[in-house]
């Protein structure tokens, strides 16, 4: 297991102001936060992410290993370059902020 | 004051009073308080009064949905307020929401069941470009291009022309007073600083203080000159006054404060109307002199027919003149002769224009 | 119970001028009208249909001349609920169509004691397909030939969802179609009923078809969701049904909900909870028969 670690920016929550509700659909995850008000399919990778920062996880190392013990060995090299994306892309969503 | 008009400023008063009603009066009374914008307001007292159930099934239904109205519009001010925070906070300076983003952030109890459109800021004036800057950046955009509307609102209203959020369409009014520089009354910006209350867990994020939350109430009211929704924002001032006045002491105060703002007439006014058609309790040795004046004159006939205006059937014929007069009268109080005419002139061109297109 | 074929012409104009109370599932509209195309087509297209007998109404509306120069001269009519003109002043002779989107218009801004989705619903065997709106897929056009061929139609334009139970209500309304879709739908049944068209709307020629009798009859009569289908109709393709991820159409329903942005967290369960029953899936055709086909064979 890797044991790389990944600070990038530091620590992340979900959006104030409002509710993150999620369903899962057959293995797919939707979700809408009453605040921003937007509805959105996200990733696995990004599930896990929310789901993470529910259970209190914020900072990027922290989350980057949560997601490690999700992940198949040959998908680790692409773990860091994915959760940096997906952590673009869910604030650009406004679903989860700096902390 | 007719039925219809009577019967909805009984439901606010006395929420219990509208288990009595029959079938016929609860059509009419969805449709007034509707067009009054205080459907979820009754909705919420007959929630808090657990009648419901007692209601017939298609009122009933009406209620819920109004209630899910409410819901939905605390939520956006609360999302549009922490977006405006963002871009905001870093700037060294007290932002000050004003009116209904006020009591939500505050948790005040107009609040409840309040319909909300703009968030309304105010700011220091020395900062008010850096504070546009900042919102542009963020985002937002100015509206009314024209030059003349940038000069009224700069020069003559205290603001920064409205500005609206380029992905959610939501609308900002930036002021650095609350009334316009030419107006007759000239409170002074700097003193509503000196008794700002903070918004708990907001950075740099303040209401005004109890008595100055209701001054602006009641001057913004009694120089309204759109009445649509002016039963709605008196029900907002009895909300406050019946909020602060259990501090005993709080009615010296406010008079006291009205004096040095010079806010003395629009204060006579809301308390004089909140009394009349609310009930608000103003105890009678606090209650400014003039008051009671007010009830044989012609200007409070004028205002009853503005706050019934919502809707036809709460109007006398005479209305839509009234109506015309209170608009006017707005205008006068904001701005010289001089200047009021070439105004009016202009934004009657301006509006056949658009009803042309 | 009195309904609207009871009444003669002379009543009919009478109430409509005074105010009609017109029930349609769960909704009853005050309507007031001098305008002759509404008239007609409540003549014609709602005879089936219950006067309301109640006290409170759930929506006052009127389609009315505006008090200027186009009473007359080339005249207009506004839509108004309660003081409230949300469209633009259209042509007269387009009272009636005013009518049916004002109708819809009131349901998708006010009705939140339901979540509201735009989508057409038809019920067969006790379940209900919903088809969602995408835009120039003929949607409308299948769901007429749906509730000619022995469906019954819910609604063509909004799905009702019951927030406490999830059931889809029906309002039984006539299927708004333009353009081609009125022939295609003339040519497909002789017992199509259409009321007047309305020529070069902003949606083109506008006609309404008259729901059947027995979906009118039974326009209090709520049902469970079955399947959600997207259509897509695209000449000469065979009919082939998809299956469509059930998150992928939950945020399309969502996108394309009336109301969800009102309703929070309560819409988002009533949505979630009406997706995780349906079955989903994509559906492309080229002829109406294949696809009445491939419905009829879903609802097996």
């Amino acid at each position: 297991m890797s044991t790389a670690t990944f600070s990038r920016v530091g620590s992340w929550k979900i959006a104030p102001a409002g509710q993150l509700l999620a369903a899962e659909f057959d293995g797919q995850t939707v979700v809408y936060h009453t605040g921003a008000g937007h509805t959105h399919w996200v990733s696995p990778v990004a599930a896990e992410v929310l789901n993470c920062l529910n259970r209190g996880i914020h900072d990027e190392d922290g989350l980057y290993a949560a997601l490690s013990e999700l992940v198949s060995e040959e998908d680790m090299p692409m773990l860091a370059e994915s959760l940096r994306e997906t952590l673009d892309h869910l604030k650009k969503l406004s679903l989860i902020e700096l902390a | 004051m007719n039925t219809a008009f009577q019967r909805l400023l009984t439901s606010l008063r006395q929420p219990e009073s509208m288990l009595g009603l029959s079938e016929s009066e609860w059509d009419a009374l969805l449709r007034h308080s509707r067009s009054a914008g205080l459907l979820s307001r009754l909705a919420l007292d007959m929630q808090a009064s657990q009648g419901e159930d007692n209601l017939p099934d298609r009122v009933r239904r009406h209620m819920r949905g109004a209630t899910y109205i409410a819901e939905r519009q605390i939520r956006a001010v609360r999302w549009e307020v922490h977006k405006v925070h963002q871009a905001l906070e870093h700037m060294d300076m007290p932002i000050v929401l004003l009116k209904g983003a006020a009591y939500v952030m505050a948790d005040l109890p107009p609040a409840r069941g309040r319909l909300f459109g703009d968030i309304d800021l105010l700011v220091p004036r020395e900062h008010l470009d850096d504070v546009e800057m900042q919102l542009i950046t963020n985002g937002w955009h100015g509206t009314h291009r024209d030059a003349y509307d940038q000069c009224y609102y700069r020069e003559w209203m205290h603001e920064i022309p409205p500005m609206t959020h380029i992905t959610r369409g939501s609308t900002l009014d930036v002021h650095h007073n609350i009334l316009p520089l030419t107006a007759r009354l000239k409170p002074q910006a700097k003193d509503l600083f000196t008794s700002i209350v903070p918004i708990p867990s907001y950075r740099n994020l303040y209401r005004l203080g109890n008595a100055d939350l209701v001054l602006h109430s009641a001057t913004h009211l009694f120089h309204e000159g759109e009445w649509g929704h002016g039963l709605r924002d008196l029900v907002d001032l009895d909300a406050l006054l019946r909020h602060f006045g259990t501090d005993s002491g709080f009615l010296e105060t406010l008079a006291a404060r009205a004096d040095t703002m010079d806010l003395r007439i629009p204060l006579n006014y809301a308390l004089h109307f909140s009394q009349t058609l609310l009930g608000t309790p103003i105890g009678d040795d606090k209650t400014p002199a003039r008051v009671p004046r007010l009830a044989h004159s012609l200007i409070h006939h004028m205002f009853i027919q503005g706050f019934a205006s919502a809707h036809p059937d709460m109007s006398a014929p005479v209305a839509r003149l009234v109506l015309l007069l209170l608009y006017i009268r707005s205008h006068w109080l904001r701005m010289p002769l001089h200047h009021l005419l070439p105004h009016l002139f202009h934004k009657t061109l301006a509006r056949s224009k658009t009803e042309k297109e | 119970m009195m309904h609207i074929r009871d009444l003669s012409d002379l009543e009919l104009a009478d109430r409509l001028a005074q105010g009609l109370d017109l029930q349609t599932g769960p909704f009853i509209f005050h309507i007031q009208s001098r305008e002759r195309s509404v008239y007609s087509g409540l003549r014609r297209l709602y005879a089936d249909f219950p006067v309301g007998e109640e006290a409170v109404r759930d929506f006052h509306v009127r389609v009315h001349r505006p008090a200027n120069l186009r009473r007359w001269y080339h005249p207009q009519v506004i839509f108004e609920h309660d003081l409230v003109s949300p469209f633009k002043p259209l042509p007269a002779n387009h009272a009636f169509a005013a009518l049916e989107w004002g109708m819809n218009w009131c349901i998708a801004g006010y009705a939140h004691h339901y979540l509201t989705l735009h989508a057409a619903v038809l019920e067969r065997n006790g379940r209900a397909v919903m088809l969602p709106g995408e835009p120039g897929a003929g949607k409308s056009t299948l769901t007429a030939a749906l509730s000619l061929s022995g469906w019954r139609l819910l609604t063509d334009e909004t799905a009702l969802v019951d927030l406490d139970t999830g059931v889809l209500w029906p309002m039984a309304r006539p299927v708004n179609l333009k353009n081609s879709s009125i022939d295609i739908i003339q040519a497909f049944s002789r017992e199509a009923v259409f009321g007047d068209k309305a020529f070069d709307t902003h949606k083109g020629t506008v006609a309404h078809l008259k729901p059947s009798t027995e979906t009118v009859l039974r326009m209090n009569e709520p049902c469970r969701i079955g399947w959600v289908v997207f259509p897509r109709w695209q000449a000469d393709s065979p009919a082939r049904l998809t299956r469509r991820p059930r998150a992928d159409t939950f945020v399309f329903a969502a996108e394309n909900s009336f109301n969800y942005s009102v309703m929070g967290e309560t819409g988002f369960r009533a949505l979630e909870g009406l997706i995780r029953e349906a079955e989903c899936f994509d559906f492309r055709y080229g002829r109406l028969e294949d696809a009445l086909a491939t419905f009829e064979r879903l609802s097996a």
